[in-house]
């Protein structure tokens, strides 16, 4: 455990120092707020409104939609490395028709979903 | 190296799942075409059948399929004739189903053929990958099913709380797979058998094996995993209930037979291990017993009762001998098919007729409809466990099993008495519950304005199945307890 | 020289018990798919941590069928919430009890 001394001083230094600005400034920093000095920093444009708005509910859809298309390609990785691996357990004719057949079944749910009507926006 | 052939002569073994994934995605796919999704019905009426028709034919390899993925032996067929024949009738049942909208009959009934073929998958599957792959179709279809009525706040609610207490145990399973990975090395159930054969265990296979019951228990409805039961099964489409009281519970036994029969022989905390099944099966039909009888909801009633039903048949798991236990858990399940969706047939019936699912509308049934009220009491005898009906025999098998593995002095045998008793004083609290309703439709006279239930032609013929099949598993078992001998798991 | 098997059970059980507490104690619906999604991926790091000591690669593909179950969990559960939204103007579990007995 010897060994992990070094950093608990570091963590407490860091504590010390960060936490002790804060607080000096805290105690004896001059303090005159204006209105222009309360509003959010918003990169020095003025805010149009709040942040805390509600985001409509389509958003969601299309985050749930691309987050399943996105995820699928992760197979596509597994089979490009298979493609190239010494050892494979099955000819690469039928592992190319493996990925075709995955394809088409994506494609198949994508064909569904667009005509569903939930890429469209309004 | 495998070659086309090959993967084109296994694939012969996955028929009745391949018929019902095609027929799945064109029953989508037609729905975007289609403009009234009722036509569709006649297509998942013929693929559910064609899938029966075809997981009958003699088509068993004792050899794993698929690199060790899939085993379609004869006990995986057992589950793909129950799965298609259930899926059949809740097809049936859905046609006349009222709240269901027409719209979206072409999602629902793709969805529900889909999960048909996720419950064979799940009875055949030899590897933790392809276990925890068809458990998560099988529950995702399920949890969109449940939430399937629109406008109906109920039925999302349900689905809501069916997913997020799903998805917890599932998480919680796949924590023990991970750990079963880690003290077998391998994720293929028979290696992982061939793992423990000549070894110690340590406590991390006892965790893991606890860690995988939740996942299973949630499927089945077992105590502590019971809880997404009654919510679920009130808020869901009726003919969804019905699917989920037997499809999915018959699924969860598929698995937990094959992985109790491949994996828990070679642990030495074996008879623990039974100990611990079987308190856990008293807990499961006591608290369904108990809370079933404050009820006034016909489904939320049924879905304790279930929980109740898992409990007896989880108690055929305490003999771990596959003489007993493994006709005894599929007989029973057999039974509690036809009885439980008769059962379902009858408060679709009275749902369409009065709108709602309470005790109260079932009253003076007997002067509105003889047949309803007459098909609904056998069902609850047969559920009560009353000789001659199918729910019976199951019950007889079970109790028999006990009784057995006590005289043959098994490990652990005073306890299998102490089950036994256990189960005959469930019955007899199950019985108080089933004649409130029978009291109900005979003893209580009908609201004035109550409406004479209409039986619709497929209703019916789900009515009918249901109730022939109730008496024939009751009145000539022997046929039906030979062919689930056949198709037990080979013995270890 | 990378982490130990140890150290790396030790972090997967950590993000198991986060995860597993934050789904029966967090009342936000959201909060509960996100500890969910911990529970799953603390499973995947001790899967990948078994299968470097024991020297096997099946456990990966595994991850990565969970990854992708996961992502379609979380795809289900955000389509049913949103449609209970449309009911009741709230994530928060307390509200959501229509259904008791």
């Amino acid at each position: 455990m010897a060994e992990y001394l070094g950093v608990v001083i570091f963590l407490a230094l860091v504590g010390i120092v960060a936490g002790g600005g804060l607080l000096v400034s805290n105690l004896f920093g001059p303090r005159n707020p204006t209105p222009e000095k309360l509003i959010p920093y918003e990169c020095g444009v003025d805010p149009v409104g709040s942040a805390k708005e509600r985001h409509p509910v389509k958003f969601y859809l299309v985050a749930i939609l691309f987050l399943l298309f996105d995820i699928e390609f992760l197979f596509l990785v597994i089979l490009a490395i298979m493609f190239a691996s010494p050892q494979l357990p099955l000819t690469r004719g039928l592992l190319f028709f493996e990925l075709l057949a995955f394809l088409s079944i994506l494609g198949a749910g994508f064909f569904y979903i667009w005509r569903k009507g939930a890429l469209e926006w309004d | 190296m495998v070659g086309a052939s090959e993967l084109w002569q296994q694939m012969r073994y996955l028929m009745p799942e391949g018929l019902l994934l095609c027929a799945g995605l064109v029953i989508l796919l037609f729905d975007l075409v289609v403009k009234k999704g009722r036509s569709l019905y006649p297509l998942a009426m013929l693929a559910t059948a064609g899938a029966a028709a075809l997981a009958l034919l003699p088509l068993e390899s004792s050899e794993p399929l698929f690199f060790g993925m899939i085993q379609s032996d004869a006990f995986a067929r057992y589950f793909k004739v129950f799965s298609a024949l259930a899926g059949f009738l809740v097809v049936l049942m859905s046609m006349d189903y009222k709240p269901l909208p027409a719209r979206f009959v072409g999602e629902y009934l793709g969805i529900l053929v889909l999960a048909l073929a996720a419950i064979m998958l799940l009875a055949e599957s030899t590897n933790l990958l392809m276990i925890f792959l068809s458990l998560e179709f099988l529950s995702l279809s399920s949890y969109i099913l449940v939430g399937f009525l629109r406008n109906d706040k109920k039925s999302k609610e349900a689905s809501l709380k069916y997913f997020l207490f799903g998805a917890m145990c599932t998480a919680v399973m796949l924590y023990g797979f991970a750990l079963l990975y880690g003290a077998s090395g391998s994720l293929d159930l028979p290696a992982i058998k061939a793992a423990f054969a000549n070894r110690q265990n340590t406590p991390l296979t006892c965790l893991a094996m606890l860690f995988i019951l939740a996942g299973f228990g949630f499927k089945v409805a077992m105590v502590p995993f019971h809880a997404w039961v009654p919510d679920a099964y009130e808020g869901a489409p009726t003919p969804i209930t019905a699917f989920l009281s037997v499809g999915s519970k018959a699924g969860g036994f598929a698995v937990l037979l094959r992985v109790f029969f491949t994996v828990f022989p070679g642990l030495d905390y074996h008879p623990y291990w039974l100990a611990v099944v079987g308190v856990l099966a008293v807990f499961t039909m006591t608290v369904g017993n108990v809370i079933a009888c404050s009820q006034d909801n016909l489904k939320r009633l049924l879905g304790y009762s279930s929980i109740a039903q898992a409990g007896y048949v989880l108690l055929g798991f305490v003999v771990m001998d596959g003489r007993f236990t493994q006709p005894a858990v599929m007989i029973y399940l057999l039974a509690y098919l036809f009885m439980n969706l008769g059962a379902f047939v009858v408060v679709i019936v009275i749902a369409n007729t009065t709108g709602q699912e309470e005790i109260d509308d079932l009253a003076g049934l007997s002067e509105r409809s003889p047949l309803l009220a007459w098909s609904m009491f056998i069902f609850l005898l047969s559920l009560a466990g009353v000789p001659p009906l199918g729910g019976w025999i199951g019950k007889y098998y079970i109790f028999a099993t006990l009784v057995k593995g006590y005289l043959e002095g098994l490990s652990g045998g005073n306890l299998m008495l102490w089950f036994a008793v256990a189960l005959a004083v469930n019955s007899v609290i199950a019985a108080y519950y089933y004649f409130r309703i029978v009291k109900a439709m005979f003893f209580e006279h009908a609201r004035e304005r109550m409406a004479r239930p209409v039986v619709g032609g497929p209703l019916l013929t789900a009515l009918y199945v249901s109730l022939i099949l109730t008496f024939a598993v009751g009145l000539w078992p022997q046929p039906f307890l030979n062919w689930v001998s056949r198709m037990a798991l080979p013995l270890l | 020289m990378g982490p130990t098997l140890d150290q790396m059970l030790v972090l997967s059980a950590a993000l198991f018990g986060i995860g597993m507490i934050g789904t029966i104690v967090r009342r936000s619906t959201i909060a509960v798919f996100m500890s969910i999604e911990l529970m799953l991926n603390a499973a995947n790091l001790a899967i990948l941590a078994f299968g470097r000591a024991h020297g096997v690669m099946e456990g990966g593909i595994l991850v990565f069928v969970v990854m992708t179950v996961a992502a379609v969990e979380v795809g289900v559960g955000l389509a049913i919430l949103v449609a209970l939204f449309y009911f009741r103007d709230s994530t928060n579990l307390d509200e959501i009890d229509q259904l008791k007995g």
